[in-house]
């Protein structure tokens, strides 16, 4: 009976957490002796982007690992893989006695155990409509996903991405070679470099579609209509997701961050994100997961990440997932292009440090081109390639902007700016607030206090039946001192006296922000 | 009728043109309330069920069972209390059916040495077990892969004694004694679990004996092996 109970503790003992192989990071304490040409490194685009935002090019987090601390991991660990430069880490497989090993060597400075499992951010809630005819309302769906974002006005500009690279993080690019939708892009050999992540070869034009229908709402066109407003830009393409390897997707992130960067992209579109499979609500804090932390380390390298915010909004998550919660990240929300406003399963904001997300938003509902012909596909994916697009343009008309630069410009571009809240963010992206130096709307609401309530008029407002409704929408919230919303609201208005809130209902000192029609008006209580 | 129709109709739409439309409301305050309960959460409670097979030796060949036709059914609740980021405390409480179906041959001689065509002792107990989880690898709220390793006591509420004979004649004959007065009412032992989200894989061993030692019957097998599964969400 003892031989008995001794087996089985031995049993649990093997399946201790740390008693087994897996993966982690091992962090070296510095890079000494390590030598770096950045001209041999970088691509030009690369080594252009650093001088544009002022950046070294001997900045150590570009230079190599030190060779000897790699070896003499390796020689302890099961087996050795990316070398981070930017962390100056290295991935490892190891059991709990050689990462005792490994702890105690002077030159690592900690360990960490690396995460997996990210979910592409596109929601399917039945079978994509497959079909190579439209109809008449995905026909106008085409031509209003990038028509919202001011398509026309980028167009009419002559604006479409061109001379900008957009590095696209994704499981798979099927049928890109031969598919229609592509064939400008192709034939112009504007895919620069692409790399898959998973098996370490240069092909990924196969695995996941998803990949395939994200790019199309960058570059796509269909019909001679562009699915995407970026038609003109050039591309990377990283193949870093394959949903159930455990441990390697996270690291593959970072690795395909560092080979863009290498490589001069501009823009980073990642229509992925981790929730609450590796994470708790708490630490979507924009530090606590690796990826926001190489997120915000792309920034610094003046790369502008632009990511999906999720679409965990009806589930018990509801919350954004990270990367998207980085500091510096584009994050974007997904809106119903039938309503207006925001779609039901795109993921909400605040970051659990109370910071600002998402960002912006876009269409969540979009028409894409993948391996079986036009589709009608939903998800906050699908946003997030329609404002990298959007991003892309502006960059081609202000190239030495830097990338938060950019990132505050397509904030202030959103048709709800300054309003904010954390479905929609600042709103669609603006061509027009781009391009154009625009009037100040002249001020359409006014406050009247009454003994106990304080009621919201809009002037000269007349309610007409056949107006679209997404002209009816007011936007409201409540904010504290310090500037965190408690609460946001849309409603939908018929008539001018928009809204009566009861006057003991919120304490002093806080303060009451509408939107309607394009202009904003605060009261304090 | 025909003014309470108007009336209503006109109450309708008056309410339709002054009521606005609430077409989405946040409130943010009561979203960022921590919950302490939930998958991974302080606790975390479920029911489950599950089936296993006894496997090992019976003592003596007097005792022996036919393998793979002796189940055991279980149905209980757990209740999870996370301590650490890997670690947690449980316990269940659950109802367990043991169903031995004896092997009929001449040198069988529990609970007699009487050979019939069919014969089973079931045991139908009333099951607390406490255990400690070690949680492997890193989740958020979610139940991913985890080890229980833990101890059981059962009260056994009844066990029954079924026998089924063949008559001369082609007809059947069974027999169910119950209230049998030759089983320790007390068991006990200890159990292994090791879980993927709601699918769990399970051993149990019995300490202790089913028997008193002065009827001098042999042991039934010790072991158990099976499944449980978790009547909760996979996130």
């Amino acid at each position: 009976m003892l031989r008995k109970l001794i087996l089985l503790i031995i049993l649990v003992a093997v399946l201790h957490p740390y008693s087994h192989a897996q993966g982690y990071w091992v962090f070296f304490t510095d890079k000494k002796d390590c030598t770096f040409n950045p001209y041999e490194y970088f691509d030009a685009k690369a080594i252009e982007r650093r001088v544009i935002h002022g950046l070294s090019l001997y900045d150590s987090t570009d230079f190599p690992l030190n060779a000897q601390y790699v070896q003499t991991v390796a020689a302890i660990a099961d087996s050795t893989g990316f070398e981070s430069r930017w962390f100056n880490a290295l991935e490892v497989t190891a059991s709990t006695e050689q990462l005792s090993q490994i702890k105690a060597l002077p030159f690592v400075s900690g360990i960490e155990a690396m995460q997996c499992s990210a979910m592409p951010a596109s929601y399917t809630h039945d079978d994509p409509e497959f079909d190579s005819i439209l109809s008449p309302f995905l026909k106008q769906l085409l031509e209003w996903q990038t028509l919202r974002l001011g398509g026309d006005a980028f167009k009419a500009a002559g604006l479409n991405g061109k001379g900008v690279r957009i590095a696209v993080f994704d499981g798979g690019y099927p049928s890109l070679l031969t598919n229609s939708a592509f064939r400008h892009l192709v034939w112009s050999n504007r895919i620069i470099k692409t790399w898959d992540f998973i098996r370490n070869k240069e092909n990924v034009y196969g695995y996941n579609p998803h990949g395939t229908l994200v790019l199309s709402c960058l570059t796509g066109v269909y019909d001679e209509q562009a699915l995407g407003l970026a038609s003109g830009a050039e591309y990377l393409l990283a193949r870093t997701e394959l949903k159930g390897e455990p441990y390697r997707e996270e690291k593959n992130w970072l690795a395909a961050m560092e080979w863009a960067d290498k490589n001069g992209a501009q823009i980073i579109n990642s229509s992925v994100g981790y929730t609450y499979h590796r994470y708790f609500k708490d630490e979507m804090d924009g530090q606590t997961s690796m990826v926001s932390r190489a997120a915000n380390m792309a920034a610094r390298k003046g790369m502008l990440v632009v990511n999906a915010a999720g679409n965990e909004a009806g589930d018990e998550w509801q919350m954004l997932c990270t990367p998207a919660d980085a500091d510096s990240v584009l994050t974007v929300g997904g809106i119903d292009p039938v309503t207006g406003y925001h779609m039901e399963f795109s993921s909400y904001g605040p970051t659990s440090d109370k910071r600002m997300k998402p960002n912006v938003c876009a269409f969540a509902d979009v028409v894409a081109f993948g391996p079986k012909g036009v589709e009608n596909v939903q998800g906050t994916s699908f946003s997030c390639p329609l404002v990298a697009g959007f991003a892309a343009c502006v960059l081609q008309a202000f190239p030495n902007t830097k990338c938060m630069d950019l990132l505050h410009m397509i904030e202030k571009s959103g048709d709800l700016y300054p309003y904010f809240d954390y479905a929609h963010g600042f709103g669609v992206p603006q061509a027009s607030r781009i391009l154009d130096t625009l009037t100040e709307p002249s001020p359409t609401l006014a406050f009247v206090k009454g003994e106990n309530n304080l009621t919201v008029i809009i002037r000269d407002f007349k309610y007409h039946t056949d107006e679209p409704s997404r002209q009816l929408l007011l936007y409201y919230n409540i904010m504290d001192e310090q500037g965190v919303i408690e609460e946001f609201n849309v409603i939908m208005v018929y008539q001018s006296r928009a809204l009566v809130i009861p006057l003991n209902k919120y304490p002093s000192g806080k303060r009451l922000n509408i939107f309607f029609r394009g202009y904003t008006s605060t009261y304090t209580f | 009728m025909q003014r309470l129709l108007i009336t209503v109709l006109l109450v309708f739409l008056f309410g339709k043109i002054s009521a606005q439309q609430v077409l989405l409301n946040r409130n943010v305050l009561a979203d960022t309330i921590k919950p302490h309960w939930g998958q991974n959460m302080r606790h975390f409670a479920h029911p489950y069920i599950g089936l296993g097979i006894m496997a090992g030796p019976s003592s003596t060949t007097g005792g022996k069972i036919l393998y793979g036709v002796s189940p055991n059914l279980e149905i209980g609740v757990r209740y999870k209390l996370k301590i650490a980021r890997h670690y947690a405390l449980g316990c269940n409480l659950s109802y367990n059916l043991y169903s031995y179906k004896l092997k009929q041959n001449t040198l069988k001689t529990l609970p007699d040495t009487v050979v019939h065509k069919a014969e089973r002792l079931l045991f139908s107990n009333l099951t607390l077990g406490i255990f400690y989880r070690v949680s492997l690898g890193r989740t958020g709220n979610y139940i991913g892969k985890f080890v229980d390793l833990g101890m059981y006591g059962d009260w056994v509420h009844y066990a029954d004694h079924y026998t089924r004979d063949k008559l001369t004649d082609g007809s059947t004959a069974r027999l169910h004694v119950s209230g049998l007065n030759y089983i320790n009412d007390i068991q006990y032992g200890f159990f292994g679990h090791f879980g993927i989200s709601r699918f769990v894989f399970t051993v149990k061993y019995r300490m202790a004996n089913l028997f008193p030692d002065n009827k001098n019957y042999p042991e039934l097998p010790r072991w158990t092996f099976g499944m449980q599964l978790g009547l909760h969400k996979i996130n």
